[in-house]
């Protein structure tokens, strides 16, 4: 574990080699774009959904307050579609009885304030943590029957992750982004999230465990 | 020594003599195949050798040798072929086609000794569809040109020779500077027929030219005809000719067009609008087509057999076995009778778990070997074989839903296997009565095949009854819209979708949310009404007490959002009357009371 963590200390120590080349300025903006897995923390998710995670996507915009510091907002969104319970029916043969089918639909809607170890331009890896304010959005429907419920809960998320400086691996693709697009750095990170949202009625938490790997752009 | 020198002269004048008199042996020569279809396999190790471009197929005859010539099966190709003296031929005139996407040159020659031959492809849809010059020496035999700007551009090549072919619907049909060859062709509805820069050209002959804007310049040439060419449908591209036309053997006894002379495909059009049906009363099948104009057709032939997608081997029809020639090009019936299919009784089916939804069920069951339909039966109260309830249907699946079904009522159900033969029909078009393949040679190939079934249908077993009821599922989370709800009654009935708490809540939505004191009483439940919910959630064992108190409501609800209208109104004043009357008996009872009491 020591040397793991000596090792992330090497690689976030700005390269001495890159300290000649022209200063860009530093970018003010940030836009993340994920994908990954998400695993709600409902605990009988995968007896009506048949697995314990479904797909999650999300973009994200944050303003940096600071080099290390960045204030921001982002949408995601997740869809698994799975099989309602048959409650008259679980009484009768006293186990759960699943029948039908059913659509949910969550898109969290995340303010965070995001800590960057970032201490150099040239910096390869980059640790974050950040955390915040979520509204979980949702909609049901299952089919046949009625129509859609519609609702949010409110609640709080953490996230942390590291990103790789992709600038360094092709320096001229680096460049090109600068001048075509304003990019300063474009960087790839894996991150996992953890969002506790929970329905105010009945204390059902909506949110769960997201593993997310993407794209930075700074700019 | 006469006598030996004598032998060898006899020897020597026989020997020439059977050389010239004895029938000439063609040798096929050896084939490349362009094939695009995908349908089939298409290497170049394949025997004989197949390529997906006509181009390869054209380079890997030359690098074979001269006797290779190339076979391009139907199919549409955009290519631009560059001709390195080897014949291309197309199995099917109209099917095999070679299209530009509207712009460039289809077939190029550039030398003499880069010609070669081409038959039987149509060209369409470029500005150019052969170009040929400096001295290029191109058979173009039994083609279609339609759609081109310019159909044939030749330059400096006189030894092109253009015949037997259609010019439909181009810019210029042909463009020359020399005095090729022309013969046989149809020219029609083209901008300018033949352009040339010759003053009297000697070489066009025995064509058609008809509703052209101008003809061109024609020469002397000998047997041109003026007419209408009586293709037999020009929208659908077929331009074989009908029966009295006067291309018919106008060009010394054989047709005008790309459908005449010694290299035409003899391949019909495929026949259209089959349609089988079956006489139950004479258990007889009528298969009806579409009668083809096409002059060279001399009947059909009727396939039929019990496997769809053939091999069309059927038997048993009094008129024979699969295939049955009709003879005769203006047919256009034939009646299959004596086909007594005989079908074995299918076996049982079993159901799989059924699916209890909102007011439906889902059914399933296995499937049953030769069944041709499933006969499923229900009813609310249980049944067997000897009293199969009227609610029923038939489907050719393994599975249906029940619909329109009252949540927790229980309800029976069934399914038994229906067999019924089902003959496969599929009618060609022929050229002659020899026996041929279809799709290859003198018959069309087959048309789309139509079914028909035949015999008794047989009823095999009833399944074991199966029962269950359907009922209001509850989705997982059960997450509730946003908004007030019915609180107690959801503490009450336990969850947010309950069929009771629902009723509540379209009461609400409906009665109370409409009118202001409503609303405004609404508000008031809002605002006290989560504080009982707790405490019914803190004692659920007060939870059947509220649910019996509930259902007067419920049932109120129930009555005045589910019931129509109409019904709603006639039991209202229902009760009306009966108020009314037994109020009016009350206050009679007391008046006679008081004048008794007076």
């Amino acid at each position: 574990m020591k040397k793991i963590l000596l090792l992330l200390l090497a690689l976030a120590v700005p390269a001495v080699a890159y300290a000649e080349e022209p200063v860009l300025g530093l970018p003010s903006w940030s836009m993340e774009f994920k994908g990954g897995m998400f695993a709600p923390a409902l605990g009988d998710w995968e007896q009506y959904y048949g697995r314990k995670d479904m797909p999650q996507y999300a973009m994200t915009l944050a303003y940096k307050v600071l080099r290390q510091i960045e204030i921001g907002a982002g949408m995601g969104a997740s869809r698994d579609r799975g099989q309602a319970s048959a409650p008259q029916h679980s009484a009768d043969t006293g186990q759960p009885y699943v029948s039908g089918s059913v659509t949910t639909k969550l898109y969290p809607l995340n303010v965070f304030v995001l800590a960057r170890g970032i201490f150099s331009e040239d910096q390869l890896l980059v640790p974050y943590i950040g955390g915040g304010w979520t509204r979980m959005f949702y909609r049901q429907t299952i089919d046949g029957q009625g129509g859609e419920v519609r609702g949010s809960a409110d609640g709080y998320h953490f996230r942390g992750g590291l990103q790789l400086c992709l600038d360094q691996l092709d320096e001229s693709a680096a460049n090109n982004m600068y001048s075509d697009y304003s990019v300063y750095h474009t960087y790839f990170f894996i991150e996992a999230e953890q969002t506790q949202a929970k329905v105010k009625s009945s204390s059902q938490d909506l949110g769960g465990t997201a593993y997310l790997l993407g794209l930075l752009f700074e700019f | 020594m006469k006598l030996i020198k004598t032998k060898q002269l006899v020897l020597t004048a026989v020997l020439i003599l059977l050389s010239v008199i004895a029938p000439k042996v063609t040798v096929a020569a050896d084939e490349i195949i362009a094939d695009n279809s995908g349908t089939t396999s298409c290497t170049s190790s394949d025997t004989p050798p197949c390529y997906t471009t006509i181009q390869a197929a054209i380079d890997a005859a030359v690098a074979k040798g001269t006797t290779y010539s190339v076979r391009v099966e139907p199919g549409t190709y955009s290519e631009n072929l560059t001709m390195k003296g080897v014949t291309v031929r197309g199995r099917e005139t109209a099917r095999t086609i070679l299209s530009g996407g509207g712009s460039g040159t289809l077939v190029t020659a550039t030398t003499g000794t880069n010609s070669g031959s081409i038959y039987n492809l149509t060209f369409a849809n470029a500005s150019i569809g052969i170009n040929a010059s400096n001295s290029a020496s191109l058979t173009i035999k039994n083609n279609i040109f339609r759609g081109l700007t310019t159909a044939v551009s030749l330059a400096a090549s006189s030894s092109t020779s253009i015949t037997n072919n259609v010019f439909y619907s181009n810019g210029t049909g042909i463009t020359t500077d020399s005095d090729n060859a022309i013969a046989n062709n149809i020219f029609m509805s083209n901008t300018t027929a033949i352009s040339t820069n010759q003053t009297n050209p000697g070489g066009i002959t025995y064509n058609d030219f008809y509703l052209n804007a101008s003809d061109g310049t024609l020469g002397s040439g000998t047997g041109n005809i003026f007419d209408n060419p009586t293709f037999v449908d020009t929208a659908s591209c077929d331009f074989h000719l009908q029966t009295g036309s006067l291309c018919i053997n106008a060009a010394s006894g054989i047709d005008m067009g790309a459908y005449g002379g010694t290299d035409t495909d003899t391949i019909p059009f495929m026949v259209a609008g089959v349609t089988a049906t079956l006489d139950t009363a004479t258990n007889s099948i009528t298969v009806s087509w579409n009668q083809t104009l096409d002059h060279n057709v001399i009947g059909y032939r009727v396939y039929y057999g019990q496997t769809s997608g053939g091999p069309y081997d059927g038997t048993g029809a009094t008129e024979g076995d699969s295939p049955i020639t009709v003879t005769g090009s203006t047919e256009s019936s034939f009646t299959l009778s004596g086909l007594t299919a005989t079908v074995i009784t299918p076996g049982t089916p079993e159901f799989y778990q059924t699916s209890p939804l909102n007011e439906a069920l889902d059914l399933s069951w296995s499937a049953v070997e030769g069944a041709t339909m499933y006969k499923v039966y229900w009813s609310t109260s249980s049944f067997d074989s000897s009293s199969l309830p009227a609610d029923s249907v038939e489907v050719d699946t393994t599975s249906y839903r029940l619909t329109g079904l009252t949540n927790g009522t229980t309800y029976y159900f069934a399914v038994a296997a229906i067999a019924q033969a089902s003959y496969y029909v599929a009618v060609t078009a022929i050229y002659s009565d020899t026996n041929t393949t279809p799709g290859t040679s003198n018959e069309s190939d087959y048309s789309a095949e139509v079914a028909a079934s035949a015999g008794d249908a047989q009823t095999g077993p009833l399944s074991a009854v199966g029962h269950d009821y359907p009922e209001t599922l509850v989705a997982y989370p059960d997450l509730e819209s946003q908004g007030p709800h019915c609180f107690i009654a959801t503490a009450a009935f336990g969850y947010y979708s309950a069929p009771e708490v629902q009723a509540l809540r379209a009461f609400r939505d409906h009665y109370l949310l409409t009118n202001s004191a409503g609303a405004a009483f609404v508000r008031w439940y809002y605002e006290h009404g989560p504080v009982a919910a707790a405490y019914i959630n803190a004692h659920p064992a007060y939870k059947p007490l509220v649910r019996a108190a509930l259902m007067p409501a419920v049932g109120a609800a129930l009555f005045m959002t589910k019931t129509p209208f109409f019904i709603r109104i006639v039991i209202v004043l229902l009760f009306l009357m009966i108020a009314l009357m037994s109020a009016y008996r009350s206050f009679k009872k007391k008046l006679s009371g008081s004048g008794g009491a007076l």
